[in-house]
């Protein structure tokens, strides 16, 4: 699936709405239904490490103790050469590897058995990116004028002219672990050079802040389901669009998603002059 | 198959226009119906005999015709808001009879008001075919300064808002996508301004019109739940005229007049709405944003002679939205070309060539541009056989060549292919015949069928997919070559039961068959939506609706009340697998699921018509529901369409002369939506889990709104008035969306976020006319 031509349109109709009109966001209560827990997973294969696994259950919405983690799960993860590995818990439902790391142009397959079932899907390690340059520019199109100035990214990334790759950047503020937002790129966005720059309309950040960048190249699986991922947990103010679950590549009876990856990372912060 | 059929339907339609037979004791009297001042033809006045027992309507062309015995007659033609005109005459022959009729804006005069045929709501045979005039209209709050006949026909029992910010409406259950709305025969596709604020239709070139939701005649067809038929004003007759209006948002003026005096008029009617400047003024936004629409109606009527008339008019409108290079825009344009011709006192013509487009674009600066869009060129042929006083046989065809280009996104940079969405072609037609026929002094039926066909024609391909949306088979079709054809019978049946003088018995039945859909993965209707044809995968909508009603009028027709049920069948009814995204998806056609939808619903309905304090109250208690496999695994679920209750009251109290003021309230149950029922964690992100399809609803909708109407005083060079409103009384923060989403501060917590986009929000607009 072309999941998405759709972060070219970052000028959506409903980001005009509520540019247009002083739309206004309160905090409520709602009160939500208990849906019977179901089986989450959250794998990944990075470059030159081996895999981790968590496994645990959904809980209710609003919930914010911690959920149940599936502790007697077996899961294996196999290269394409045939070679695999079981991973063994080390608590609270996260499951890691020893021996088998991953390598560039390998495809694995993680299967994880629950209770008798098997979930099984596979993703592929790509060639690694570099951020080859990172720099910023002031941001002059709309929004308050009486605010902080505003600075947009830079990014220039190493491509190889013979994959059809996919890129996740993720943006971080003033050394957080958890990302501000991230968005994606395809191959189809760039001439296929050596070379790809781009500019995220999406993050934007001020004089003061320190910003990190994590560029991972991923396969099209992954990038498909970062799509899918974005729509919901991003709903940026719109969309009656009918939110979904993404699709796991592990099957239906689970949810989340296995992923191989590497990543290249910079950090940046506006100079004063 | 049918070719047999819509052979003999031809050679019927043949005959009965042959076969102009005249009662030899009757005679025919015809002509057309204008208003006094303006020479402005007026639809729907009703034409009746002393003793009540003949009558008959003008048409949407100002045209009547009436077979009479021969002999001493008195003739009456009433029209609400006009002074009823008696025409005394010896018939012995056919004649031809045009009447200037009055206005009567005091409505004071009681004995005028006697003599008015006010009960036509009992008398028509149209079921739900509610008719609004411009008068009626004026009388309603307006938002930001602007009437608005889209705003108008939302507040009546069975049409319902879709959302707040949103671009259609639903009627009886139907999708937006399912209302043919058409501008001096002209089908528009998108019919709002600025998130559905506006809608497209400039009420100052607006003569009126006429809202279908059931027992839909034969002569409309191509979509599914109703039909919305807008005529424009033809333009003053006898002398140069202007009106407009200054509001905060948007201004309009309007200038109308005879090019030959009673023989050829013309009105032009611009707006346009200037918010950027506005905001700009205000320090909201940089200076290079733009956001606004403006739009521009135009008409030329010219009277050949008494049997032949010609109009040609058109619409053209735009939004522009964007800041520096970037933006997006999109509109319509619709044009009309008729021709009335009259074959004799009895048998009236309408031929019509019609063409409209609606398109979309953004543009990206530096990287690209996309645009998308549908158009149609269509031609039109009616009849209307006035043939006995019992009988109006109404019959005809239509072909409409449909043109659509789904998107194609232009990349500056040359080394990145374009992406484009194969255009597509379709031939739509369809034949009609229809009879009204008056069985006795209570019965009226009326039947009809129409013939409908649908041929998606070269150049293009037929593409086989397979669960996972893999291309499995490709068949190639070159230019004109048939890829794909349906055909629909689609029967149409009106019964009137005339109970009391008071009261009657409706019920209806008809079948409609929809061949073009919207794509659209929101239920509000954004620009952005794209129109597909039927093709080899997406089959066309099927619509059965049975609807009954009792209609009684009170106190000397001062108040009129009706109750009606209907129950609907909806068969082909889209939506989409998960995720699914559908601009510019090549493959979009694998994605669209179909199913089935059933509906069912009770209006109720109040209205005071005459005295000082005028309104109505309407209720609507519904149930839409949806089944479609791949969606809530297979198990029937609430549409998103679905609203419980829906209640509008519109009221409009006449102060003095000069004062009066509206206030309308709206409630309506909030739209089924999806909301999760659980969470879980993903790469560091707190993720809602869904499990059924729009099992939650969102908080009750209702607001009130009020306007102040103050008329200038006396006649004068120019006549103004004021316009004074509040949109939203009490400020209530409705509920556009709700999101779930990490808090800020803690991304550990999730909460649910309601965002709400106008408050209250006052406007003031002068009007004027000269």
């Amino acid at each position: 699936m072309k999941t998405t031509k759709k972060y070219i349109f970052g000028l959506s109709y409903l980001l005009i709405i509520s540019l247009v009109f002083a739309s206004c966001e309160e905090v409520i209560d709602i009160t939500l239904n208990d849906a019977e827990p179901k089986l989450t997973m959250d794998g990944v294969i990075n470059l030159n490490s081996a895999a981790t696994v968590k496994l645990s259950y959904t809980t209710s919405y609003f919930a914010d103790e911690p959920p149940i983690y599936e502790t007697n799960a077996t899961i294996k993860i196999t290269n394409k050469r045939g070679i695999s590995e079981i991973l063994s818990h080390v608590g609270n439902g996260y499951y890691i590897g020893q021996s088998l790391l991953g390598e560039v142009g390998i495809e694995y397959e993680l299967s994880v058995v629950v209770d008798g079932k098997i979930h099984a899907g596979n993703s592929r390690l790509m060639t690694p990116t570099q951020i080859v340059d990172l720099s910023y520019t002031k941001f002059d199109g709309f929004g308050s004028s009486n605010d902080e100035d505003e600075y947009n990214l830079e990014i220039v990334l190493k491509n190889n002219p013979q994959e059809d790759n996919y890129y996740l950047v993720k943006y971080y503020l003033n050394g957080s672990d958890k990302e501000e937002t991230y968005s994606l790129w395809s191959h189809e966005f760039f001439p296929n050079d050596e070379l790809i720059e781009f500019s995220p309309l999406r993050f934007s950040f001020t004089k003061d802040d320190f910003v990190t960048v994590k560029a991972y190249s991923i396969d099209e699986g992954t990038y498909d389901y970062y799509s899918q991922l974005d729509e919901i947990i991003d709903q940026r103010g719109g969309g009656s669009s009918t939110p979904f679950n993404p699709t796991s590549n592990l099957g239906k009876d689970i949810l989340g998603y296995f992923r191989a990856w590497s990543f290249d990372e910079k950090s940046i912060q506006v100079e004063d002059n | 198959m049918n070719l047999k059929k819509y052979l003999w339907l031809i050679i019927a339609l043949y005959w009965l226009s042959v076969l102009l037979v005249t009662a030899q004791d009757k005679y025919t009297i015809s002509g057309e119906v204008t208003d006094a001042e303006t020479g402005e033809v007026l639809i729907g006045v009703t034409i009746y005999t002393a003793d009540k027992m003949i009558g008959t309507m003008t048409n949407t062309y100002g045209f009547y015709s009436l077979t009479l015995p021969a002999g001493q007659q008195t003739i009456y033609f009433s029209f609400v808001g006009y002074e009823t005109q008696q025409k005394q005459l010896l018939l012995n022959s056919n004649q031809s009879i045009k009447i200037a009729l009055q206005t009567n804006e005091t409505a004071l005069n009681e004995v005028v008001v006697k003599a008015e045929k006010k009960d036509k709501n009992i008398t028509s045979t149209q079921m739900a075919g509610e008719k609004l005039d411009m008068k009626t209209i004026d009388k309603l709050p307006v938002l930001f300064g602007e009437r608005d006949v889209l705003k108008t026909i939302q507040l009546l029992p069975g049409i319902s808002t879709v959302s707040e910010g949103g671009n259609g409406f639903s009627v009886r259950g139907g999708s937006i996508d399912q209302n043919l709305i058409l501008l001096d025969e002209a089908p528009v596709y998108s019919a709002s301004h600025l998130m559905g604020f506006f809608s497209v239709f400039n009420a100052d070139a607006i003569k009126g019109m006429t809202v279908y939701k059931s027992g839909i005649p034969a002569n409309y067809g191509g979509r599914a739940a109703s039909v919305l038929d807008i005529t424009m004003k033809d333009g003053n007759m006898k002398k140069l005229q202007g009106s407009g209006g200054i509001g905060l948002l948007a201004s309009r003026i309007t200038l109308e007049g005879p090019v030959v005096a009673d023989k050829m008029s013309f009105i032009v009617s611009g707006r346009r709405s200037y918010a950027d400047l506005m905001a700009k003024g205000a320090n909201q936004i940089d200076g290079d944003t733009k956001m606004y629409f403006y739009d521009l109606n135009a008409k030329l009527n010219y009277k050949i002679n008494d049997n032949n008339r010609l109009f040609l008019s058109g619409y053209f409108g735009k939004d522009d939205f964007g800041f520096d290079d970037l933006g997006m825009d999109w509109g319509n344009t619709t044009a009309t070309l008729r021709w009335n011709h009259l074959f004799s006192a009895k048998l009236f013509s309408n031929t019509t060539a019609l063409y409209s487009e609606y398109d979309y674009g953004f543009n990206f600066g530096d990287n690209g541009s996309m645009q998308s869009g549908i158009k149609d060129v269509s031609l039109k042929q009616d009849f209307t056989w006035y043939a006995s006083p019992e009988n109006t046989l109404r019959y005809g065809l239509n072909c409409t060549y449909h043109t659509f280009y789904p998107g194609e996104f232009l990349f500056e940079d040359q080394s990145i292919s374009d992406i484009k969405v194969a255009e597509k072609q379709a031939f739509e037609s369809s034949l009609y015949i229809s009879n009204e026929q008056k069985l006795g002094q209570q019965l009226v039926l009326d039947y009809g069928l129409r013939a409908s066909m649908f041929n998606q024609v070269g150049k293009g391909e037929n593409i086989t997919y397979d669960d996972d949306n893999n291309i499995i088979d490709k068949e190639y079709f070159s230019n004109g070559q048939v890829m794909q054809s349906y055909y629909g019978l689609e029967p149409r049946l009106g019964i009137n039961y005339r109970l009391t003088p008071q009261s009657s018995f409706k019920a209806s039945y008809n079948r409609m068959v929809q061949y073009l859909h919207l794509l659209s993965n929101s239920t509000s209707g954004q620009p952005t939506d794209t129109w597909t044809p039927s093709t080899y995968n997406i089959k066309p909508t099927t619509v059965n609706q049975y609807s009954v009603g009792w209609f009684r009028n009170f106190f000397d027709n001062t108040f009129e009340f009706s109750a009606e049920s209907y129950y609907k069948t909806m068969n082909n009814i889209s939506d989409y697998k998960d995720g699914t995204q559908v601009m510019l998806n090549e493959d979009i056609e694998s994605y669209v699921l179909q199913g089935e939808g059933r509906s069912f619903g009770l209006e109720l309905y109040l209205k005071k018509k005459y005295g000082n304090f005028t309104g109505w109250i309407s209720y609507t208690l519904s149930n839409t529901e949806n089944k479609i496999d791949g969606i809530n695994n297979g198990q029937w679920y609430s549409s998103s369409y679905d609203k419980t209750h829906d209640v509008s009251i519109v009221s409009s109290y006449q102060l003095s002369t000069r004062l009066s003021v509206s206030a309308n309230w709206i409630f309506y149950t909030g739209n089924a939506v999806t909301f999760p029922s659980g969470k879980y964690e993903f790469d560091g992100n707190q993720v809602p889990y869904y499990t059924e399809r729009n099992g939650y609803r969102m908080p009750d909708y209702h607001r009130l709104d009020l306007n102040i109407h103050l008329e200038g005083k006396g006649k004068r060079r120019i006549n103004s008035s004021w316009d004074f409103s509040l949109y939203n009384l009490y400020n209530r923060m409705n509920a556009y969306t709700i999101n779930f989403r990490e808090n800020e501060t803690n991304p550990n917590i999730t909460e649910a976020v309601k965002l709400s986009l106008f408050g209250i929000v006052p406007s003031v607009t002068w009007n004027f006319k000269f």
